[in-house]
């Protein structure tokens, strides 16, 4: 973790996962724009979208797939996994069902992608329980100002918080909560499962830029990122070393139209 | 988990199979505004095309072991006498990190492919490098052993002009046959009346060339499977090769990674899906039933409770039930009309460099530059063979991202003759092995079959134009030519939907840009 007074931009993958209808692309508009759109049409149109993630010491940014609507029959392509180093997995926090299918998909992750991946578990439209303050605090409290970017401790933070949280019964009378999932059920199996994890709105905004400062924060850079002066040695050929040797198909536009001779 | 019902009950377009063809069709289809439904039986993406991961390749092998494959002579693209060596523990610990290309193919760097990757923006999620070199084999002969050794062929004008083991004439004979074969040669006089000799006659009778520099020319920048090929189709072909170089870098041809032609497949479904295409592989997939209607086709899936219809169906022919190609194509079925290319595969994995890849540690050129010098991760090696056809062999290493650190992939094929007595004498290994023991010595695992490929020479006459049929490429020379033939097809099959006049092919919308590009670099 050497000082690099320049900073740079690194860039990473990062998938989204959960069930359809959960919000997925809701929280990533509301993520890279601002913005939140009641009425959001199933994905389409945007391969993928990009935001910059500002840390003390480097700007993260990310490049975000959304599934496109290939989650629905099982047919995400092992492309949509590869190089991913970072994972947001969301279901619905008034959908009970819709945590089941993202407990299936953290374990498709872990079939299928890098081993290092960091995966995030969300709980979106926190803005339908009635509880949506309370809950608030689940989500660690050194992200409102990322001054410590400590690489390993994201995980662990997370448990921390849990007790002052009021968990929310699966079951509940009042009528404007639609609550099914509670958030020490939620919690408790991501911290066994080694996730990151939150309660967000999209609708809000609430909770979340918080998710992506702390995926960045908690991404092991030093392992995807060799440094400048190993890619001389053995890392030029790597397959993920895509700055030196991937062409760039559409420079070839403006590339020197000279054939051979 | 239940499964999901299809959203709808009636799709523009349905396309079956995801091959590289039909990936690109229902990506263009859907970019246009069509609804879209695709599907394919098979549990991974590709088809035809796919880059399989190793355990999916031997289950592949073990439906393949049949050396008869007469019992599925409906079939366009048949596969046969598969065999594969069994798995070490190391190998099964990592065999998902493998992507084993069922169509291993290089791409050169100006043609149908590279134009559809850039104009449907598929090129932002596939990668490619440029292929590191091309060596042709020469084999010594002593009187008690073979030995041989492996010559990379330049590349580029400059590569030639450095290359000291071409004499100046040389050079200067070399220089004139490049630059007529980049040019407008068909009216030219030194080709009219030759059109239809062999190459090698004409290297050499019109172009002075000498044996071993119209042998290099032939395998290694026209990428011929016979020096008896036909004169124009061979130079036609080798000016987009030439026409290539520098595009991108000193070799003509790219290497797609991750598999290459399975990962480009890929790409185009997620375009496709990205546009609002629906995507359902595995059993739910597979037909159960298909009629043709007056509207267009009626078909029925385990995915969906109710028939499914469509204004236009595309596949690929192996996906239709034979029923409906043979009431579509009366023709077709009179075999006396299809032209076989039977095709002997290997695909090896070894753990060591192998001779081919190095690079020349003699040359004084690099060894100034690099203290170390970084050997080839990438290559296309031919073996030339008297009165037989060429053997290729196509290496990936680990910056394609297909296998792990320090491994090789080696892809071995050669087109066998057209006389189906003499294709069955021999298994693919016996004949592709000692081509093997060229390129390494120490495998860690080997896999052979034979694939079939019939050519619909005649259109296959479709009884119904809703029912659109890709063919498959066939031909000897897959390796160069087979992705461009899987983009043509694509194209031609989006016309057919949508007409002459009607959108163009990945066409932009204005305000697309916009849209898409987020992306803003401000630092």
């Amino acid at each position: 973790m050497a000082d690099e007074t320049p900073v740079k931009a690194v860039q990473v993958k990062l998938v989204l996962l959960g069930e359809a209808a959960v919000g997925k692309s809701s929280l990533v508009l509301r993520f890279c724009q601002g913005d939140f759109n009641e009425n959001t049409s199933p994905t389409i149109g945007a391969a993928f979208l990009t935001q910059k993630c500002r840390l003390e010491n480097r700007i993260v940014k990310f490049e975000i797939w959304d599934t496109a609507g290939q989650e629905r029959f099982h047919s995400l392509a092992p492309m949509y996994y590869r190089n991913a180093q970072a994972a947001v997995v969301v279901y619905d926090i008034t959908k009970a069902a819709s945590l089941e299918k993202a407990k299936a998909w953290v374990k498709e992750l872990q079939r299928q992608a890098n081993a290092n991946i960091v995966i995030a578990l969300v709980g979106n439209k926190l803005d339908l329980a009635s509880d949506s303050s309370s809950t608030s605090i689940s989500a660690p409290t050194a992200t409102e100002t990322p001054e410590t970017p400590t690489e390993d401790e994201g995980t662990a933070e997370d448990g921390d918080s849990v007790e002052e949280s009021t968990p929310t019964p699966p079951v509940n009378n009042e009528s404007d909560d639609a609550r099914q999932v509670s958030t020490a059920e939620a919690e408790a199996y991501a911290k066994e499962s080694g996730l990151l994890f939150f309660e967000a709105s999209a609708k809000t905004g609430h909770n979340v830029g918080e998710i992506f400062t702390e995926i960045a924060k908690t991404i092991p850079f030093d392992t995807i990122t060799p440094k400048p002066a190993a890619n001389q040695t053995g890392n030029r050929r790597s397959a993920g070393n895509t700055e030196n040797n991937n062409v760039n198909l559409g420079d070839g536009q403006q590339a020197k139209r000279s054939g051979c001779c | 988990m239940s499964n999901p019902e299809l959203e709808s009950d009636h799709y523009d377009v349905i396309v079956i199979g995801t091959g590289l063809s039909e990936s690109i069709a229902a990506a263009s289809l859907a970019k246009s505004g069509k609804s879209v439904l695709h599907l394919d039986p098979n549990e991974y993406y590709g088809g035809e095309q796919a880059s399989l991961t190793l355990d999916e390749l031997i289950n592949w092998s073990n439906q393949h072991a049949s050396s008869s494959s007469s019992n599925s002579s409906k079939y366009h693209i048949r596969y046969s006498s598969s065999s594969t060596t069994s798995l070490t523990e190391e190998l099964e610990f990592n065999k998902r990190r493998y992507s084993l290309s069922l169509f291993p193919s290089i791409l050169p760097s100006r043609g149908q492919l590279i134009d559809t990757l850039i104009s449907s923006d598929v090129s932002k999620y596939v990668s490619f490098r440029i292929l590191d070199s091309i060596s042709l084999y020469t084999s010594t002969q002593t009187e008690k052993e073979e030995s041989g050794k492996f010559r990379k062929v330049p590349g580029s004008k400059e590569e030639i002009f450095k290359d000291k083991s071409i004499s100046l004439i040389d050079k200067r004979k070399l220089m004139k046959f490049l630059l007529f074969t980049a040019g407008e040669f068909e009216q030219d006089d030194l080709l009219k009346g030759k059109e239809n000799q062999p190459l090698i006659q004409f290297l050499q009778e019109t172009f002075s060339l000498s044996s071993s520099l119209s042998e290099s020319i032939i395998y290694a920048i026209s990428h011929c499977t016979s020096p008896q090929e036909n004169t124009l189709s061979a130079l036609q072909r080798t000016r987009r090769y030439l026409k290539s170089i520098g595009r991108y870098g000193n070799n003509a041809f790219l290497v797609g990674q991750y598999g290459g032609a399975g990962e480009i497949s890929q790409g185009f479904c997620r375009a496709c899906a990205v546009f609002g295409g629906t995507y359902v592989l595995g059993p739910s997939a597979s037909l159960t039933s298909i009629e043709t209607t007056s509207e267009g086709v009626s078909i029925k899936l385990p995915c969906h409770p109710r028939p499914v219809t469509a204004s236009h169906l595309i596949s690929s022919p192996n996906h239709l039930p034979s029923v409906l190609i043979q009431r579509n194509s009366s023709s077709y079925t009179n075999s006396n009309q299809e032209e076989q290319f039977i095709t002997a595969h290997c695909v090896a994995i070894t753990k060591t460099l192998p001779a081919a890849l190095r690079r020349n540690t003699l040359d004084p050129d690099l060894k100034d530059d690099n203290e170390e010098i970084e050997n080839d991760d990438t290559a296309v090696v031919v073996f030339p063979r008297e009165g037989d056809n060429v053997v290729r062999c196509y290496v990936n290493g680990e910056g394609t991202g297909s296998c792990p650190p320090g491994q090789y992939i080696i892809y071995l094929s050669t087109a066998l003759s057209k006389e189906p007595s003499n294709a069955k004498s021999t298994s693919p290994s016996e004949m592709l092995k000692p081509y093997l023991d060229k390129i390494t010595s120490d495998s860690i695992f080997e896999s052979y079959y034979i694939s079939t490929r019939l050519s619909l020479t005649s259109d296959i006459p479709e009884s119904s134009d809703s029912i659109i049929i890709l063919k498959p490429y066939a031909g000897d020379e897959l390796l160069t030519e087979g992705l461009d033939w899987e983009a043509k097809q694509g194209e031609e099959a989006y016309y057919k939907v949508i007409g002459k006049d009607g959108k163009q092919f990945f066409e932009k919308d204005a305000t697309e840009e916009e849209e898409l590009g987020i992306d803003q670099d401000d630092l």
